[in-house]
């Protein structure tokens, strides 16, 4: 399989800043974009794609592959993916650990998989067989979670860290998601990040949340909190220099005020080299 | 519980808010989180595909039929963008009385359908001059559809997409058939007149050129019928609808 160069800082691409990433504008190491969005016949957002792909370094971030499904990955998903990347020849293709579909219901959203050996199983073979059918690694990140599971075999860490090693996937550490789902759990985020395999995290989200009645919600509509922001130079200290991004989904903010968020994300990723190495 | 059961219960407590499957899963708020970003993804994919329809029913309205259509007709598909290609059935069961809401539906999806459709080669102008027109099959775009109307929805369409007071609906005598392709990178629309409704039908089934120029020159005899196929032609490479010939 091909090896992966993600690096640097990125954005997602869309819609409100299509102009400026067309024209090449935007100061961005990469751009990411939403896999399925792209995974069309033609038309206008395939040929906007290819040409963003002239300007920058793209990684293919999926939401519906559902490895955690019981009833194995669709394979018309994987066949439309394997097109996508041929074509795109993307520089990260990554989806989530989770499940949407279940027995030809699809519910579009990252549903959460109990950390079970049975579990484990049946991730890990939808991962061998996702990249099998794309012909290359793909990176696994970390969900924010909303519940859960009793009788638990795992924590989601070592359920992750299990997958990477079984099956040769990267992970893309969610940063924003380790705090999210660690509020909602009660876990330790900083105990989260120190047990990641640092040597298999190929690339890390940032983010904003919300807070709901009890939870927060993962819902990339606000800037990034402090708080977030230290455990992103945490997790930049144990793994070095990974190529990160920052998702805004809502309330999308002029480009130029995400470029100066991710200019912070720069500047703390130089901090935390800087202080790996001494 | 094993995974697929656990799964099995999840699909039970999003499509039909069943209470016994959300107390076998462990309860709490969480599984409300779930719930609702369950239904808000179809629903912002209806919004987003049926704009016109929503201004002329009225938020309300169109709100309530997103809700009966979710209800009935859940996301079965990896990609929202094949949502709600039912979602025209849903509304003629709503308003059997009203065939404009059902059609402004309907129209919307093949617009939607055509917009992210398969790409074409525009073809150089040069190749129709070497055509043997009697003996070419036309070859349409792969976006070229051909929907059925039974009320005045385009006009209706087009007057909302003018920002002007659309007509009142109307129930036409007799379906319709309206034309739906993409040129370029925009969607297109075309109600068709009785002629090029048959034409464009006899050519789709692979009729070969010539015989259609008989079968138009059969009704409005052999000069009007030569000419009448000739300036469908004309439009139809000019709109891109035809993107070149074959032979059999």
């Amino acid at each position: 399989m091909s090896a992966l160069q993600l690096s640097g800082h990125g954005l997602g691409l869309r819609k409100p800043h299509y102009a400026e990433f067309l024209a090449g504008e935007a100061k961005v190491d990469f751009v990411e974009v939403i896999s399925e969005n792209f995974m069309v016949d033609g038309g206008k957002p395939r040929d906007i794609l290819r040409r963003v792909r002239e300007n920058y370094p793209v990684a293919l971030h999926g939401v519906s592959m559902s490895v955690g499904s019981a009833d194995g990955v669709d394979r018309d998903y994987l066949k439309r993916l394997r097109a996508l990347v041929d074509e795109i020849e993307p520089a990260a293709v990554s989806d989530h650990l989770c499940w949407t579909r279940i027995g030809g219901f699809n519910s579009h959203d990252l549903l959460p998989v109990p950390y079970t050996e049975d579990a484990l199983k049946v991730v890990c073979d939808n991962v061998d067989k996702a990249q099998s059918a794309i012909g290359r690694e793909m990176l696994l990140e970390n969900p924010s979670s909303y519940v859960s599971w009793p009788g638990a075999d795992l924590t989601e860490w070592e359920f992750l860290n299990e997958v990477s090693r079984r099956t040769g996937c990267g992970l893309l550490l969610d940063v924003n998601n380790v705090f999210v789902s660690g509020s909602n759990h009660g876990f330790d985020p900083l105990a989260y990040l120190d047990a990641v395999p640092a040597d298999r995290v190929r690339q890390i989200h940032l983010a904003g949340h919300s807070q709901g009645q009890t939870l927060k919600i993962d819902t990339h509509d606000a800037a990034i909190i402090q708080p977030v922001w230290n455990l992103y130079q945490r997790a930049i200290e144990r793994c070095g220099p990974v190529a990160t991004m920052i998702e805004r989904d809502d309330n999308i903010p002029p480009l130029h005020e995400l470029l100066d968020e991710l200019s912070v994300a720069r500047a703390i990723s130089v901090t935390a080299v800087e202080r790996r190495v001494a | 519980m094993s995974l697929l059961a656990l799964q099995q219960d999840f699909r039970q407590w999003l499509d039909q808010e069943d209470t016994g499957a959300a107390a076998r899963l462990g309860g709490g708020e969480g599984l409300n989180v779930y719930l609702n970003n369950y239904r808000a993804s179809p629903i912002a994919c209806l919004t987003e595909n049926h704009g016109k329809l929503a201004l002329w029913l009225g938020e309300e309205a169109f709100h309530q039929a997103m809700v009966a259509h979710i209800q009935t007709s859940p996301p079965t598909s990896w990609t929202l963008d094949d949502y709600g290609a039912d979602f025209p059935q849903t509304l003629e069961r709503l308003y059997q009385e009203d065939p404009e809401i059902a059609d402004l539906a309907r129209l919307e999806r093949a617009l939607t359908d055509a917009f992210v459709g398969p790409d074409h080669a525009v073809p150089d102008p040069a190749i129709w001059g070497q055509v043997d027109w009697d003996a070419a099959v036309l070859t349409f775009a792969p976006t070229v559809r051909l929907i059925t109307l039974r009320s005045n929805a385009t006009d209706i369409w087009s007057a909302i997409n003018a920002e002007t007071t659309p007509p009142a609906a109307v129930r036409l005598p007799n379906a319709v058939s309206c034309l739906v392709w993409r040129q370029d990178f925009i969607s297109c629309f075309r109600p068709l007149e009785l002629d090029e409704q048959d034409a464009i039908a006899c050519a789709l089934d692979g009729i070969i050129f010539g015989d259609l120029c008989a079968r138009i020159s059969a009704r409005l005899g052999p000069e009007a019928g030569a000419a009448a196929a000739g300036e469908l032609l004309a439009r139809w490479i000019r709109d891109q609808v035809v993107i070149g010939t074959r032979s059999l």
